[in-house]
């Protein structure tokens, strides 16, 4: 199976690991940039609709409505996220109280747990976007519902996939706390804010 | 295979809890479990909690629910002529709606029994009128105007646009403050919902033209009656009948005095002169085609609609 | 079996399963039991979509990590020092205030510890306090503003309670939150000029021309408050909308005055706070199933009655509240024990005669404690991060001020005339 070339990666299975691996890459970004562009169109949608109202005296009535489903996006979107990470807001005794080892095992049997609610979460919410295709007849901004709420079923299942994921690949962070972040802040360029406040006096 | 075990319809409605209509549902419980030796009982969800009734429908195909109170208009998905008597700028008094009911409600609920919905009658929600910080006199003011609507209302939006209106949507929850800001300055709405959400103490005129007739509906799903044996079906319909009949006499009578109580809070009453009035229902005929080509009724149903109501005014049956 | 179920999820919450999957566990173990269709949970969640107020919630957070992106900590603790810092307890008062108002432009996203902690923890032991009075100071102050608009969990409290068709003006809310929070920060300066009335502390003289440069420098930051409460207070804009004007200001500001936000942060701000206000709105999503249960069941009802028969002082209530409420905050997130609780207390609450605006009050303010209460505190981790101190240490050092504020916490819980003196 050598083809010569990936002699590093080891052949065709590393090829494959690379691909997949940058697959996983691409659908990253392509979650955080879907996130970071519902809450742009948010922004953008609102600023617009106060400029009309203001000074054209009217305004949009699909605006409202599809701002009020981009809620829903982020709440899944940035839940999507917020799993890959693994920053959900959680009780989490157990990390605190028990040692590293029984920490991991019980991490594997939250995360298992979790990818088994979270398939089941994907399933009910795939048969309600059904249920809406052939019964429902509403819309929102001239878009189907059921195409709005096709990002629940999708959210769940990712989510699912990331926690089954973790049963054989634990995480482990120390606190319920939006890790990603402090670690930057704590990390380099913590002392971003630490430095001496920019003082004229000191200067002169 | 109907069976005859015991069963709870679960019936929500928007209404708070303690409104008259609630109150009413509660007493046919009780009859029905009388009648039904305990075999059938309503469980009411007041107040909304069960959510809007886009959540209320989905919920009833889920088997959560098995029916509800709701405007007409929330049906229009299942049969959109159940909006007919909502056409704007139709009517002078109850006398007339009172007559058009006559020849339309047993249609309608014909009509939508064929869709799988079993109707117990409908319930007056009395008339729209304009309500704003200066006088509605005309079509021209309408338009100058900071008119609110509710978002996603769509039958209201197709006459706002007809009537050459530019309607500000602000969800009902913001109306309050909107109007007392003066994000907007004039609402539409009937004389019940002013008082109980409060929105009378931000406005001064009051417009004496009615503007839409509102009616709600009690109903349950087929497949949810189906389930009843055919004696409890029976009771179910004729209790819940009557029950609905009650409600609407009643509530004719508290729309009325809330259009009085709407007066004696000190909203000044705006005439129309004649012409104003001509204006408007030329206007109006103008929305009413709109309405007919984007489906929210249709054109045969219009014509009978408009014909019964001349026949009325003309021979006076 | 239901009992076992019910007690497994339990303890999987305590082994750290998230948050909302607890909630959607518990709602759809109960539906399921109730022979109700599972399709229900989609249905709840998708209610997510019926408040326009909800709207404001993304934008003001993305507005508040955009503000911790920027160096806004450093000019709010400059001018605060500069007009402040002659007044004795003078760095003292500059930490409480600069929080209060950092947290205030930020609507109490949890990013103040971040954004000002290290700033404010070396400058209170330089001017020689204690180090555990500047640790305890800093990680209390962090949640100060959080009854100032625009609170995030007012907002929040007003949503809940608006769904139960219980008529709230979040602008109320607003007014109402003045008063405790002012009190707030009263109290936790007297306590603090008690506790070092034996340390000799230097002050920093006033000099008009630092202060003069120091609102210069700021000024762009200082009208943010304004912006907000001007527009909401004059109505020219909703909530919703004075959130968006927020964000695109403070985002113009930040990129194109200070230019402080390159392109890279500003997507971070982005990216960082639709994570955490994601998770939010999914456990209020969540909480929305839950309390679909809870209704379905009748078990509002059934607590109304419980509770009804059995208690018939509002005080007394008021008392019970207040214990619940401190045990849930040891627990829970905030926003968590809003969208879970409310809906069960309100009710019970109006029935006892309570102003719903009261309750929210109540409700913040006791929460605001569950900050910084073991075992699950955010400041309490926040601060352990920034200040790399253990959590013990940090226990230690806000227990004081703890104290200090559960005393006003229920000085504003028993007499409502602080929460409702400008609202009603
Ligand atoms: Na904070
Ligand atoms: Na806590």
């Amino acid at each position: 199976m050598k083809t010569g070339k990936d002699t590093h990666t080891g052949g065709f299975l590393g090829a494959l690991g690379t691909i997949i691996q940058s697959l996983r890459t691409g659908f990253q970004r392509l979650e955080d940039t879907a996130l970071v562009m519902v809450l742009l169109g948010m922004l953008g949608l609102a600023v617009y609709q106060i400029v009309l109202r203001n000074f054209f005296g009217y305004s949009l009535s699909w605006i409202d409505p599809l701002n009020r489903v981009g809620v829903l996006w982020i709440a899944l979107l940035g839940a999507m996220v917020g799993t890959r990470l693994d920053n959900h807001i959680k009780i989490d005794l157990a990390s605190q109280l028990l040692p590293v080892w029984l920490g991991r095992w019980i991490k594997r049997l939250v995360a298992l747990v979790a990818a088994l609610a979270l398939a089941l979460l994907s399933w009910h919410t795939w048969r309600l976007v059904e249920d809406e295709r052939a019964w429902g007849m509403a819309s929102v901004a001239g878009i189907p519902v059921w195409q709005l709420q096709l990002i629940m079923p999708i959210a769940f299942g990712i989510m699912a996939l990331r926690y089954a994921w973790m049963v054989f690949f634990p995480v482990l962070t120390p606190t319920a706390l939006p890790t990603e972040d402090l670690a930057r802040e704590i990390g380099p360029g913590a002392d971003r804010n630490t430095a001496a406040p920019r003082d004229k006096d000191a200067a002169s | 295979a109907a069976g005859t075990v015991a069963m709870e319809l679960r019936i929500a409605t928007l209404l708070p809890d303690g409104t008259g209509e609630v109150r009413a549902l509660r007493q046919a419980s009780e009859r029905l479990s009388a009648e039904t030796d305990g075999r059938v009982t309503l469980r009411i969800f007041p107040g909304g909690v069960m959510g809007d009734d886009q959540a209320v429908e989905r919920r009833i195909r889920a088997g959560q629910l098995h029916g509800s109170l709701v405007q007409s208009g929330a049906l229009a998905r299942v049969y959109p002529n159940v909006q007919i008597l909502n056409a704007p700028f139709i009517f002078d008094s109850y006398d007339e709606t009172d007559r058009l009911r006559a020849e339309f409600d047993d249609d309608i609920a014909r009509e939508l029994a064929e869709r799988g919905i079993h109707t117990f009658g409908f319930i007056d929600g009395g008339f729209a009128y304009v309500m704003g910080h200066q006088p509605t006199r005309s079509v021209e003011d309408l338009q100058r105007a900071r008119v609110w609507l509710p978002a996603n209302d769509t039958f209201s939006l197709q006459v706002a646009r007809a009537f050459g209106v530019s309607p500000i949507t602000l969800n009902i929850s913001e109306v309050l403050t909107s109007l007392q800001t003066g994000i907007v300055d004039t609402i539409m709405a009937p004389p019940t919902a002013a008082l109980t959400l409060q929105w009378f103490t931000r406005v001064d005129y009051i417009t004496d033209m009615p503007l839409i007739y509102t009616y709600a509906t009690l109903y349950v799903h087929d497949r949810h009656m189906s389930r009843l044996s055919e004696d409890d079906r029976a009771a179910v319909d004729r209790i819940l009948r009557e029950t609905t009949e009650q409600i609407d006499a009643n509530a004719r009578e508290n729309n009325r005095a809330a259009f009085e109580a709407l007066l004696n809070q000190g909203l000044e009453h705006v005439q129309l002169t004649d012409t104003e009035i001509a204006a408007v229902r030329d206007k109006a005929g103008l929305a009413h085609e709109v309405l007919i080509r984007e489906g929210e009724f249709s054109r045969d149903w219009h014509e009978r609609l408009m014909s019964t109501l001349e026949d009325y005014r003309q021979n006076g049956r | 079996m239901n009992l076992t179920l019910y007690f497994g999820i339990a303890v999987l919450a305590l082994l750290g399963m998230p948050l909302f999957l607890v909630l959607l566990s518990i709602a759809g173990v109960g539906f399921s039991l109730a022979d109700l269709d599972l399709i229900i949970i989609g249905i709840e969640l998708y209610r997510l979509t019926d408040s326009t107020v909800l709207v404001a919630l993304p934008l003001f957070a993305f507005a508040g990590y955009l503000l911790s992106e920027a160096n806004t900590g450093q000019r709010v603790v400059r001018v605060s020092r500069a007009i402040m810092g002659w007044l004795p307890g003078g760095m003292m008062l500059i930490a409480l205030l600069a929080c209060a108002f950092f947290t205030m432009l930020t609507g109490g996203s949890g990013v103040t510890i971040i954004a000002l902690g290290a700033l404010l923890y070396p400058a209170l032991t330089s001017s020689q306090y204690d180090d555990r009075f500047s640790l305890g100071l800093v990680t209390t102050s962090g949640s100060l503003g959080i009854l100032l608009p625009p609170a995030i969990p007012l907002i929040l409290f007003g949503i809940v309670a608006q769904q139960m068709d219980i008529a709230i003006d979040i602008i109320d809310l607003f007014l109402a939150g003045l008063m405790p929070a002012l009190l707030m920060i009263l109290a936790l300066y007297g306590y603090g000029l008690w506790a070092n009335r034996r340390q000799p502390i230097e002050l920093t003289p006033f000099e008009l021309r630092e202060a003069l440069s120091a609102l210069k420098e700021s000024f762009w930051e200082l009208l943010i408050p304004v912006i907000i409460l001007g527009g909401i207070f004059s109505g020219l804009l909703v909530i919703s909308e004075a959130a968006a004007i927020t964000a695109l200001y403070v985002l113009i500001i930040e990129t194109l005055v200070y230019r402080e936000v390159g392109f890279k942060a500003l997507v971070r701000a982005m990216r960082e706070s639709m994570i955490m206000v994601g998770g939010i709105l999914l456990i209020l999503g969540a909480a929305l199933a839950f309390t679909n249960l809870l209704i379905d069941a009748g078990i509002p009802t059934l607590l109304f009655n419980l509770i009804g028969d059995r208690i018939e002082n509002p005080l007394l209530f008021l008392l019970l509240l207040n214990i619940l409420l401190l045990i849930l905050g040891a627990f829970l997130d905030i926003f968590a024990a809003i969208v879970i609780m409310a809906p069960l207390v309100l009710p019970l609450a109006m029935q006892f005669g309570i102003d719903p605006v009261h309750l929210a009050i109540i409700f913040v303010a006791n929460m605001q404690i569950g900050y910084f209460t073991p075992p699950v505190g955010m400041n309490l981790f926040i601060a352990s991060y920034r200040f790399k101190k253990p959590i013990m240490e940090l226990y230690r050092a806000t227990w004081p001020f703890l104290i200090v504020l559960l005393g006003v916490v229920l000085l504003v819980t028993y007499i409502p005339w602080f929460s409702l003196a400008l609202v009603r």
